[in-house]
């Protein structure tokens, strides 16, 4: 996937009208195959369904509400009290009471009139309901980090590749012009050959024991944990979740879907992986909380490349992306730019140079891509990269091993024990 | 080196940087206090320098001042003297950090400091003499600095939190690593002590990063139960030993109470720390895990803390079983020790909590060894899943014969469980009977049977689903044609195009999205891309 050179111009004249050709990834079949008349093929309005209304999937729904050619249909949580305020939200903003709320994901996906489906469930909980739905041909935006194992992330990209859908990841700081920037400014060898690539996110925090407690009402606790072990309650679940090793690997899992695929984007690495990776994490001792609080580790690329991904008070400028090259270093991170020679940012990128998907609307960019086809500025795979790169970083901070792997066969050769460690157990009934 | 010509050293070292260094061991000490400090210092260095030392003792303070400072001033002069390990310069000044002064040194005592604070330039100036191979003393306080320079408080592996430990009580300290070099001086004894101890929380303090030598003891129910400890102290270093760039730091936390300038055992070990940090003794700082499975019966003791514990206990004990396991790779005979023990829980009247544990731990290091005991646990309802949890990560034969076995048992909502591990196994063995369930009156065991016989997908599986296509309807089906995709997607993975694409174009005839699937199939096939 090298010199992805889609014009911004280009790209919203073709999607605006019916598709034109299609663009050469070869998962995706042609507008032209499946033919105008095609019944499903999106119309005026994209209907959609809402699955986790927590906090990102209402902010999430909250964006897709502001668009015109959208129509939200329905909201679904294992939470009385989630759905019932998305529900609320929706039907103030169209005037009526219309939206319907689900308990279970699968009668949202089972529902023929929903075209896409906005995705923002715990990590655990990924993987099922965008293979159900891929197999029931829905778009999707769905949040990242991709997966909770690499297993399951792969599971997930096929089935997506397998039926043709459109995917978008909420790895939305692609769609933000300094990222975008930063990245094309590396790409093009403004900073010339990098050799090492710092990576920073943020630091992790313990908790105490908490007691077991009674399930508020209207809370189906059994089917939040779903595919996970079943422990009882303990009032972690919204928001918290990230902290524990069942449903999260912390500050960074959550945040690998960001920086880390910032990192990757500028390398233009974002298809493939490391190599290598070792490294070490502070783990709490005792608590609820079971992710590491810090954590550093280092890949090494194929092409010789170094990649540190730590906590930010581990990290010598913090937070956000650093590429250093023989000839000076990029910084990118939420809301601020950097470079060194500090003339580099002023830099302008040629007619002939490499061109990095433009989007400055993430959600926008999600539907224009349902309608023409194309596939969106975080696809499924980069998702599915992105995130390994945190989940590999667990693994080699779990064993305390360096170990070795193939980016290819998404193995680590010869080490049974690390390879274990890639896919985990559903509790039953729950299956991809 | 002899006295006189240290005296001289000290003298000249004083002359030169007059303005500078300023004497604080005032006769705050009284003669007697000072005579037990003299016979409590160690009569001889531990190794011999390999060239005369000096080591700057620093004591100013920003935040609270200790009442110890001017006994450790003392006992810091008195042991330089009389062991000859080294002399001392006494500063209050933090024009002594720049690199024309500091480079002399060859470690730096904090004497109890707080809230040091260092401009830029300093910083730099101290950064690059540890980094740069000298060493770090920390006395007490010397942890309740930087916080302005998170890369000091890393330096100084942890950051003062609190002292719920105070200095009218007596806590119990326990030796981490009874046979470091450092560690002589207790004999491998633990001890209890009457002194303020400081608190040093994660992520700063880390058995990861430093090498521990001994901590509170927390099974000492005093020191356990002091007002304002929380489950996250129940790690709380007091002192330890770690490599900083070329550099060296020693830190221990005693040194509050007055009596303790007079411990001669807290001297030995002081001494020692200060001939670490000063470069003349060589030990090992590699950082080591809270417990080493060492002797059979500690390792006993280890695993029997945890057969009682249930979900909001402190999970203390669960994570130095983590340890254990973790530690144990490389070392067969370690790995079989823990597993056995981890065995011998899951046979007991142990919790459900605990089992489930030793379950996930088991999906780390199990073996065939733990086939048979997982193996009865399938046919429980409630350990089914936890026994899968394990068992779908071990390798062998063993463990999908167990899975089939059981499955022929049971029934319901933990056969759906069994049915997919086996298929996450691709177990080819298992095709026949799985494919015997595509027709179960249970949708739940059906589907999941189709999708085990997808993620199968060899010759086999391809057949079964080929022919439950014309003997399926409705949405079990539509999960048998994808099923059947992605035997063709397993086809094409294998080189086996020819194959492959008869599937997708006999599956092309269907409606969407099976359809288009197969089209999309056929496509990609014929570029020679393929999903995974």
């Amino acid at each position: 996937m090298n010199g992805k050179k889609i014009k911004r111009r280009e790209f919203l004249k073709k999607a605006a009208g019916i598709a034109g050709g299609a663009i050469a990834f070869p998962y995706i079949v042609p507008s032209s195959v499946l033919g105008k008349d095609d019944s499903t093929a999106p119309s005026n309005r994209i209907v959609m369904g809402c699955i986790g209304m927590g906090g990102q999937g209402t902010g999430n729904m909250q964006g897709f509400l502001g668009k015109n050619e959208v129509q939200v249909v329905a909201v679904c949580d294992v939470d009385k009290r989630n759905r019932d305020k998305a529900k609320k939200i929706v039907d103030d903003k169209y005037g009526n009471s219309d939206c319907k709320t689900y308990l279970d994901f699968r009668e949202v996906i089972e529902r023929q009139d929903i075209d896409a489906l906005s995705l923002a469930t715990p990590d655990h909980w990924h993987s099922i309901p965008v293979v159900m739905a891929a197999r029931a041909g829905k778009d999707m935006y769905g949040e990242k980090p991709l997966a909770r194992t690499i297993r399951e992330g792969r599971a997930m990209v096929d089935a997506v590749h397998r039926y043709g859908r459109i995917w978008q990841t909420g790895s939305w700081q692609r769609s933000v012009a300094d990222f975008h920037r930063a990245c094309e400014l590396v790409r093009n060898g403004r900073i010339g050959k990098v050799h090492l690539v710092e990576v920073g996110l943020p630091t992790g925090g313990g908790s105490d024991n908490k007691p077991i407690q009674p399930v508020p009402e209207g809370f189906d606790w059994d089917f939040w944990l779903g595919p996970a072990p079943w422990v009882p309650y303990r009032g972690v679940s919204h928001w918290d979740w990230r902290w524990i090793m069942d449903y999260s690997g912390g500050q960074l899992t959550d945040w690998a879907g960001h920086h880390i695929d910032i990192a990757h984007w500028g390398l233009g690495l974002d298809r493939t992986g490391p190599v290598e990776i070792e490294g070490r994490g502070v783990y709490p001792k005792d608590g609820i909380f079971d992710v590491p609080t810090e954590y550093k580790f280092t890949c090494k690329y194929a092409n010789g490349l170094t990649m540190i991904v730590a906590n930010d008070r581990q990290q010598p400028k913090g937070m956000g992306a650093v590429w250093y090259g023989e000839k000076g270093w990029v910084h990118v991170d939420r809301g601020r730019i950097a470079s060194n020679p500090p003339a580099i940012l002023k830099e302008v990128i040629g007619p002939n140079e490499i061109k990095l998907y433009e989007s400055r609307d993430h959600q926008q960019n999600f539907l224009d891509c349902v309608r023409s086809r194309k596939e969106t500025i975080t696809p499924i795979e980069i998702a599915l990269r992105s995130i390994s790169v945190g989940l590999l970083g667990e693994i080699a901070m779990l064993t305390e091993r360096k170990l070795r792997w193939d980016p290819d066969k998404e193995i680590f050769p010869g080490d049974d024990e690390a390879n274990r460690l890639l896919s985990r157990s559903f509790r039953s009934p729950w299956h991809l | 080196m002899n006295r006189k010509s240290q005296i001289i050293g000290i003298a000249m070292l004083a002359l030169c940087c007059l303005p500078l260094l300023t004497s604080i061991s005032r006769a705050q000490v009284t003669a007697e206090e000072l005579q037990k400090i003299e016979q409590a210092v160690p009569a001889k260095a531990t190794v011999q320098p390999a060239k005369a030392r000096k080591l700057l003792a620093f004591n100013l303070c920003n935040g609270f001042k200790h009442s110890s400072i001017p006994y450790w001033d003392k006992a810091l002069e008195i042991m330089g003297q009389k062991t000859g390990a080294y002399s001392v310069v006494i500063s209050s000044d933090m024009a002594v950090f720049k690199p024309e002064t500091l480079n002399q040194f060859d470690a730096v005592c904090l004497n109890n400091t707080t809230r040091l604070k260092f401009d830029e330039p300093l910083q730099k100036s101290l950064m690059e003499f540890v980094k740069g191979g000298k060493g770090i003393v920390g006395i007490h306080a010397a942890t309740d600095n930087f916080y302005e320079w998170p890369e000091a408080a890393e330096m100084m592996g942890g950051q003062f939190a609190g002292h719920p430990w105070g200095a009218g009580g007596t806590w119990a300290i326990k030796i981490d690593d009874p046979n470091h070099p450092l560690m002589v001086a207790f004999k491998g004894k633990n001890f209890k002590i009457k002194d303020e101890i400081y608190l040093t929380r994660p992520p700063l303090y880390s058995r990861s990063k430093q090498r521990v030598l001994m901590s509170l003891d927390m099974s000492d129910q005093a020191t356990r139960t002091a007002d304002g400890v929380t489950p996250e102290d129940m790690d709380t270093g007091i002192a330890w030993v770690k490599s900083y760039g070329k550099g060296r730091i020693f830190y221990c936390s005693l040194g509050h109470n007055h009596d303790v300038v007079w411990n001669p055992t807290i001297l030995q070990h002081c001494l020692d720390g200060i001939q670490f940090a000063l470069g003349d003794f060589k030990v090992d700082t590699k950082p080591k895990p809270l417990v080493s499975s060492g002797k059979g019966s500690e390792m006993d003791e280890v695993f029997a803390k945890i057969k009682t514990y249930d979900w909001g206990q402190s999970r203390a004990a669960l994570t130095e079983v983590s340890d254990l396991v973790r530690k144990s790779h490389g070392s067969p005979e370690e790995r079989s020790k823990v597993e056995k023990n981890l065995l011998e829980l899951l046979k007991s009247d142990a919790t459900y909590a605990c089992k489930q544990f030793v379950c996930r731990e088991l999906s780390i290091i199990g073996t065939e060894q733990s086939v048979p005991t997982l193996g009865a646990m399938l046919t429980d309802e409630k350990l089914s899943d936890m026994a899968r949890y394990a068992l779908e990560r071990i390798p062998g034969a063993a463990v999908d014969e167990a899975l089939r076995n059981a499955m022929a048992k049971i029934s319901g909502k933990i056969k759906v469980g069994i049915i997919n591990s086996l298929g996450q196994r691709r177990d080819s063995k298992a095709v026949s009977a799985i494919g015997g369930l595509v027709g179960d009156f249970d949708q739940m065991i059906a589907a999941a049977a189709v999708s085990a016989l997808g993620n199968i997908a060899d010759a086999q599986a391809t057949k079964v689903l080929s022919g439950a296509k014309d003997k399926t309807t409705g949405k079990l089906r539509l999960l048998v044609l994808d099923a059947y995709l992605r035997c063709a997607d397993r086809l094409v993975a294998e080189g086996k195009k020819a194959d492959a694409l008869a599937i997708y174009e006999e599956l092309m005839k269907e409606p969407k999205p099976i359809g288009i699937a197969a089209l999309q199939g056929k496509l990609n096939a014929e570029k020679g891309k393929g999903t995974k």
